[in-house]
């Protein structure tokens, strides 16, 4: 009896790991996604000119959920309180403070650093090319991140099945 | 006066060693001067100093503070708050005011674009002018300009730093404000150069009065019929005037029963009256009221007041007198 409540722990938990795998793999061009509307919501305050990016980073987390509110919270606050620190130094530290937490990679991390490099420092020309750009590379990458999704997300539930099976039958 | 607005806009190093000067230079602080890679200075009312290492001011730099290039970096995010691109105007026109109506003058390299300016860039050196409002200097004035049933069209002359501007902004202050002699009216303020009122955002950092609506950053000629047309003024303040189209709105104002205060740079009556512009003004008897001022008790001291006929007026022994 006791074996079998065993195996059903095995099984149902193996099942749980896949499943939480193939979600962050859902959840990966979501938070994406959102990323991308956070700087087309930039591109429009700058495009428009008068608000300072602590406003707008404060705006966007406003009107943004969860992880990605965090992170323009946290932007916003370091812009305004790092004492005339690079706008780039200012905008690792909170995404250095929020990345871990999200499922993105490193290749965003670098979209969004990279662009960090140049926001706010030249006129508004400049900036809303250099979003643009930003906003076409996210695009990018939610698009692969949809294809993996779609390949893996299937495999990773069935591995998690059939790796708690393969336990069992081994323990057995 | 606090200074801490200006605190605000200087990098670390450079805040504290302004901090750390003595309270009398503090007080009487007129303009921070940051250049890259040269020596720090500051302006008081009576004198210029270099700022030594130890808080230590010389009139020569010895040992001065260097702020580099990194403190100029650090400067224009603080005072931009990490965007340039919400100042292109200011950045065009070399200056950005910031809160509690002071300014910042700027250079740097420039980009021209089709002949123009179009930003300027690299910025290298600051001006950091503080905005002093005195209030009441133009109290003494009252019983000269503002009477029961009129108020006069004043025109102020003076050379630079010699509290022209202070002058006006408390003149405006008063109209709109009233006084003991008469009504308070409405007034429209054209501020081209953000000077008088001090806005950011359109919002008025310095206090000109609670009947004063700004034109803020406007031409002057454009503005004043942009104000006549829409604020329906009693006076109409600006700065500065200069310019063919400045004396026409001007014209065009005083036929519409608008009242006027407005400055001029100038010595004396003899050295205004010799410029085409404000030749043709006074013989309009465009001003019934002109008022020259120099430093010579310090700022703001009277020399002169005039009627529209050029004739001296002299009441209570107010000429002489200093307004600072």
């Amino acid at each position: 009896m006791i074996k079998w409540i065993g195996a059903m722990l095995i099984f149902g938990s193996s099942t749980w790991i896949g499943l939480q795998q193939a979600k962050q793999l859902a959840k990966r061009p979501l938070e994406i996604r959102q990323l991308r509307t956070c700087l087309s919501l930039l591109e429009t305050d700058i495009s428009y000119g008068t608000k300072p990016l602590a406003d707008a980073c404060l705006d966007i987390a406003s009107r943004e959920d969860h992880l990605i509110s965090t992170l323009f919270a946290e932007m916003s606050k370091y812009l305004s309180d790092l004492n005339g620190q690079s706008t780039f130094t200012c905008i690792q530290a909170a995404v250095d403070q929020v990345w871990p937490e999200t499922v993105m990679g490193s290749t965003e991390k670098r979209i969004l650093l990279d662009l960090a490099k140049v926001l706010g420092a030249s006129d508004r020309e400049n900036q809303l090319s250099h979003l643009t750009i930003a906003i076409k590379s996210l695009e990018a990458q939610e698009e692969h991140a949809k294809a993996e999704q779609l390949r893996y997300s299937k495999m990773y539930r069935t591995i998690g099945v059939l790796a708690g099976t393969l336990i069992i039958l081994l323990m057995i | 006066m606090s200074l801490k607005e200006i605190y605000q806009v200087l990098p670390p190093i450079l805040r504290e060693q302004i901090q750390s000067l003595p309270r009398t230079i503090q007080e009487s602080l007129e303009e921070i001067r940051v250049r890259q890679s040269r020596p720090l200075e500051v302006i008081t009312s009576e004198q210029n100093w270099f700022v030594n290492a130890n808080c230590q001011l010389s009139a020569q730099p010895q040992n001065p503070i260097i702020p580099t290039k990194e403190d100029c970096s650090q400067m224009v995010n603080l005072i931009s708050r990490h965007s340039l691109y919400a100042l292109e105007e200011e950045l065009r026109m070399g200056f950005i005011t910031v809160e509690g109506g002071h300014r910042i003058g700027i250079v740097g390299k420039v980009t021209i674009e089709g002949g123009k300016v179009k930003i300027i860039r690299d910025l290298t050196g600051f001006n950091i002018r503080i905005a002093k409002q005195i209030k009441g200097v133009g109290e003494g004035l009252i019983p000269f300009i503002f009477t029961s049933a009129t108020i006069h069209n004043t025109l102020i002359v003076s050379p630079p730093q010699c509290g022209k501007t202070t002058l006006l902004r408390d003149l405006t202050r008063i109209a709109s404000t009233g006084s003991d002699v008469h009504r308070a009216v409405k007034v429209g303020l054209v501020d081209e150069r953000s000077e008088i009122a001090g806005s950011i955002h359109g919002v008025p950092q310095l206090d000109i009065g609670v009947r004063t609506d700004v034109l803020d950053a406007c031409p002057k000629a454009e503005g004043m019929m942009m104000m006549i047309r829409s604020m329906s003024p009693e006076v109409l303040v600006f700065d500065e005037i200069g310019r063919v189209e400045d004396r026409e709105a001007i014209q065009e104002a005083i036929f519409a029963g608008v009242k006027i205060f407005t400055t001029v740079h100038g010595q004396s009556i003899e050295e205004i009256q010799k410029r085409p512009l404000l030749a043709q003004l006074l013989a309009d008897k465009a001003f019934t009221r002109i008022i020259i001022l120099n430093r010579g008790k310090g700022p703001g001291t009277i020399v002169a007041i005039y009627d529209e006929s050029l004739r001296s007026i002299r009441l209570n022994g107010a000429v002489g007198m200093t307004l600072l």
